[in-house]
């Protein structure tokens, strides 16, 4: 908001995104643009410039879109899909619920665990009852069976600065 | 442009409010399009909008976008109000729906500019406050910089890479992961 707003001529194309070359977009708009980002994508715009380093260096930014699951209904296998949009304000959003028994051949399937949401929106889920790996399509409301894993007694999937690679499956 | 609001159907029972854009144009809307900026609703509530309200922030190519998009929102806000007494009509829901997704047309139409153009958007979007229009911008610049090299985006907004070799190995160092 106090960024000074310069005017560039209105066919130049090529306006600067950042605060410390020209002031264009103000700070906190090109941090609401940040956090709209996947984890991973941030990571790697920390090297665009000292100010967008600076902005993605907040630690509100690791916790930003976080998916979190609430099983309502253990009967109807209801699932609600919130996510965390902003922890600043304690903004949580309901994405979508998933009635996983109008899913084919899934009955009674218990307590299922999410693993990571992919860049497209869908969300992979380890299904312990059935030894399954899938991906919920909230856009579309369907399922995939990804891979048959037979009777492994937990899955889990981690990503994070932390864990020095991209994804590791135990 | 100046007579904005005419084809509206309640238009003449409505309060009108004057808008006036950095180069001195002069657009008349109705208060219910006005509103949805939170900043001409603060004016409007300390009843200092009589004679216009001067934009000194915003040019009237860009107000006339503005207004466009608040006009459009208005009247879906409008509809909602309305439809929240009737809201167990299975057929109102129907139309509803069908109100939403030409919303959601209209916003992606809306959003077919120039990078100057969104820019400049969206800094009016954020002077005038308006949630729903700085929230649909912002979304479409992420989503440009989704996926893109550090190279990339530097290049595409034309932003100059300010960081010492030292500091660029460290972050490398930092968020390996992410690279891989």
């Amino acid at each position: 908001m106090l960024a000074a707003i310069v005017k560039i001529d209105d066919d130049d194309d090529a306006r600067p995104l950042a605060d410390g070359n020209y002031g264009v977009l103000p700070a906190d708009v090109l941090y609401d643009i940040l956090l709209r980002l996947p984890a991973n994508h941030l990571c790697r715009l920390r090297l665009v410039c000292r100010s967008w380093r600076s902005l993605t260096s907040d630690p509100l930014f690791e916790l930003a879109d976080c998916l979190v699951m609430v099983h309502r209904n253990i009967k109807d296998s209801m699932t609600d899909l919130w996510y965390i949009e902003d922890t600043s304000e304690s903004l949580w959003t309901k994405r979508c619920s998933i009635r996983w028994t109008t899913i084919a051949d899934f009955q009674s399937i218990g307590h299922i665990t999410p693993l990571m949401v992919s860049d497209g929106g869908r969300i992979v889920f380890w299904v312990p009852e059935k030894g399954i790996i899938g991906a919920y399509d909230p856009k579309t409301s369907s399922w995939i069976n990804l891979v048959r894993m037979g009777d492994y007694f937990a899955v889990a999937m981690h990503q994070g600065s932390l864990l020095c690679s991209g994804v590791k499956v135990y | 442009m100046a007579s904005a609001g005419s084809g509206d159907e309640k238009a003449a029972a409505a309060a009108m409010i004057t808008l006036i854009s950095s180069d001195n144009e002069k657009f008349e809307v109705t208060e219910a399009t006005a509103t949805l900026s939170q900043t001409i609703r603060h004016m409007i509530e300390d009843g200092c909008t009589d004679g216009g309200v001067p934009l000194p922030n915003v040019t009237s190519k860009i107000l006339a976008r503005v207004i466009e998009y608040c006009k459009k929102h208005a009247t879906a806000a409008a509809g909602e109000e309305g439809s929240s007494s009737s809201f167990s009509d299975a057929a109102f829901l129907e139309v509803d729906r069908a109100f939403l997704e030409e919303l959601e047309e209209f916003d992606d139409a809306f959003l077919e500019v120039d990078r100057a153009t969104l820019f400049d958007l969206i800094l009016a979007a954020n002077y005038l406050d308006i949630k729903g229009l700085l929230n649909l911008t912002c979304q479409k610049v992420a989503d440009s910089v989704k996926g893109k090299t550090p190279e990339q985006i530097r290049e595409m907004y034309n932003i100059v890479n300010d960081l010492t070799p030292e500091e660029e190995a460290e972050i490398r160092r930092e968020t390996q992961w992410a690279f891989e």
